[in-house]
């Protein structure tokens, strides 16, 4: 029977990671590597070092920050696996990043990829305006929010272990070997970054994070379907609304902290632009939220507006991430404000395609960042460029592309075998009724909204002590 | 038939998969009676679970439809209330014990709460695992035998195919691997519904 196939593959799947366990410790204890200590700090500025080590703090805050964003918006019988799967994905990110990611990204290159300091070997010798290890944590924080923020489109259906796949596989090689591409030579400067040298200008990921995580998300959605009741037979949406904004909205607040270090420390320096990217940084997510308000009001109905109001904020700071550096002031308002449309217009364009993103991933990380990534040259000073904007225009093009198209195809690979071999939904039951304790989480909310979900069948007399 | 069945979801090895109709009637024959067979097979009506004879009825009315209706022997005639009198009224519930341990509870009219695999397999007691087969076939049987009074092997009362039809139909559909309450009535109700199984009480009695 199937069910005493999957059983007898768990067990063997728990032998496997019981000798993996071993296997480690062994590997560890016969070559422990070099500690983590410094041979000198010479070259270095204390500010710079503070600042990004500072920065790299407040990008790991933005992992509370999805956390927070995506509990208040998830139904409540989901929210507790939501915010589990923030967590865990931070785990799973750090360890696939340590042991191979870092080294794919920035190790010497073979042209495509990395080669060497794989599980930090070698990285206390490698200083660039900040010590090694510095680089390394923000970095990881990076590689941690293109991760976590694929789990805000793929909730309330994704098994724990099929998006534990795909997070292991995005720390490993997807998100590492086109962070290579566009990033490769921030702490080798001898290493072949393609893009980089082509003139690609993403300073602080639009593209290698939240484009990335965003096309990943959409080869998820496309490849699992719907949420079971998302869409009537009718084809018109079923209308779940946010059951707590207000985590939402500290969860919005949280990530614009954080971006503040985001952007602000790609400087990888506390030099004197550092203070003008984050007013630009700021000025982009207040106009986002203020052009997706207007177009909500406006256009929309006030359709699912407390929603697209915190959406449109972070529109604006995915635009302006990658121009982050070089757009004006005015700039960043205009970049913005259209961030904001285009999210609510995005939002509500994929809702009539049946695209089903749980919480706004793809307009906002997807659909911003291309906006934010193709126009950046035209919101900058034309002095900024060693070449005609037109040609820039096109470079970014380039670069957008090749993003989409690698994160596209390596997603879709992934998530095909583990469709094939182990199915990629939850239970249909445990969608209807909850993840929670199924996935093995538990309730994050009151579970009365639970209870009274099962009241309505007549059959079931819902569970007043289910813990 | 009033049901539209608009998505198909099939099991895999620990996760499901959605299928679209279409996928679903490009299917081989003999793969979607494997399906069935094995339980890994999900209709859904606008967000709902259906019952998989109707689903089938209205998909592909071919040798799936024919596994799913196991048209087995005639229906088992059950005496309700019996002889004896009624046993005592339970109400089951499924739900976490301690950490992630789940335990199907069969709890009586004063408040009294036992395991109900203490009670149905004193000798072999172990939970039940609905990531299991049997488990979820066990647990079928011991519902349907608790509910109807019966002490021992309740297959002999009804026969196995009302048992697989509990399961397949009741269970899966309305149950499942999550968590639930259900009284001893609203399993002989629901009982009554299937084919396999005929009080001589009217549904109305059953179900007291």
């Amino acid at each position: 029977m199937l069910s005493t196939r999957a059983a007898r593959v768990r067990r063997l799947a728990a032998m496997g990671f019981t000798a993996l366990l071993f296997l480690v410790a062994a590997l560890a204890m016969w070559k422990p590597g070099a500690q983590l200590a410094l041979p000198s700090m010479d070259g270095i500025q204390p500010v710079d070092e503070l600042w990004v080590l500072i920065s790299a703090c407040l990008v790991f805050l933005m992992q509370a920050g999805f956390l927070a964003y995506e509990a208040g918006m998830a139904r409540p019988v989901h929210a507790g696996l939501v915010a589990m799967l923030n967590v865990v994905d931070w785990a799973i990110s750090s360890l696939a990043f340590f042991l191979v990611g870092f080294g794919v990204m920035f190790g010497s290159s073979n042209g495509l990829m990395g080669l060497d300091l794989f599980a930090l070997d070698g990285i206390s010798e490698m200083n660039t305006t900040v010590t090694g290890p510095t680089f390394f944590l923000f970095q990881l924080a990076f590689a941690g929010t293109a991760i976590t923020l694929v789990s805000g489109a793929l909730v309330e259906r994704i098994t724990l272990l099929a998006y534990s796949t795909l997070a292991v596989a995005i720390g490993l090689f997807i998100y590492p070997v086109y962070g290579h591409w566009v990033w490769g030579n921030a702490l080798n400067p001898d290493n072949n970054a393609w893009l980089a040298e082509l003139g690609f200008h993403d300073f602080a990921g639009g593209s290698v994070v939240h484009l990335l995580g965003a096309t990943a998300a959409f080869v998820g959605i496309v490849m699992m379907g719907p949420r079971i009741g998302r869409f009537a037979a009718d084809g018109s949406v079923k209308t779940w609304e946010a059951p707590n904004i207000g985590i939402t909205a500290l969860g919005t607040l949280i990530l614009w902290f954080g971006w503040w270090g985001f952007n602000g420390g790609s400087h990888l320096a506390y030099n004197r632009s550092v203070a003008g990217t984050i007013v630009v940084t700021n000025l982009a997510a207040v106009a986002g939220l203020v052009g997706a308000g207007l177009t909500a009001y406006l256009l929309q109905g006030r359709w699912a507006m407390n929603t697209k109001l915190m959406g449109g904020a972070l529109g604006g700071l995915i635009a302006i991430t990658p121009g982050s550096d070089v757009v004006t002031p005015i700039g960043a308002v205009a970049m913005g404000l259209v961030a904001g449309w285009i999210y609510c217009v995005g939002h509500d364009w994929l809702l009539r395609l049946k695209v089903d993103d749980a919480f706004g991933v793809i307009p906002a990380h997807g659909f911003c960042a291309i906006w934010g990534l193709m126009t950046l040259p035209l919101f900058t000073p034309s002095s900024v460029w060693d070449r005609p904007v037109t040609e820039q225009l096109l470079v970014q093009g380039i670069g957008t592309f090749v993003c989409i198209a690698w994160a596209g195809i390596t997603t879709f690979a992934v998530l095909f075998a583990v469709r094939a071999f182990a199915g990629l939904r939850a239970s249909p039951l445990a969608e209807i009724h909850g993840m929670d304790l199924e996935q093995g989480a538990t309730f994050l909310w009151n579970k009365r909204a639970a209870d009274a979900r099962d009241a309505d069948d007549p059959t079931l007399v819902s569970a007043s002590s289910w813990e | 038939m009033s049901v539209k069945v608009d998505q198909v979801v099939v099991q895999r090895l620990g996760g499901w998969n959605l299928m679209s109709i279409a996928q679903w009637r490009d299917m081989p024959e003999d793969e979607q009676e494997g399906l069935v067979g094995q339980g890994a097979v999900q209709f859904l009506a606008d967000g709902q679970p259906v019952d998989i004879t109707t689903a089938l009825r209205v998909l592909s009315p071919g040798p799936a439809a024919a596994a799913a209706a196991a048209v087995g022997p005639e229906p088992v005639l059950i005496e309700w209330p019996p002889p004896a009198g009624a046993p005592p009224a339970y109400t089951f519930s499924r739900l976490v014990v301690a950490g992630p341990r789940w335990e199907v509870l069969r709890e009586s009219v004063s408040g009294s709460t036992v395991p109900l695999a203490e009670i149905r397999r004193a000798d072999e007691f172990e939970p039940y695992d609905l990531e299991q087969a049997e488990a979820i076939e066990r647990l079928s049987h011991d519902l349907v035998a608790v509910s109807l009074g019966i002490e021992g092997d309740a297959t002999h009362v009804v026969g196995r195919p009302a048992i697989v039809d509990f399961r397949d139909h009741v269970f899966r559909v309305r149950l499942g691997n999550r968590a639930w309450r259900i009284t001893t009535g609203q399993v002989r109700s629901l009982l009554a519904e299937r084919a396999h199984v005929r009080f001589t009480a009217g549904v109305a009695a059953v179900g007291s």
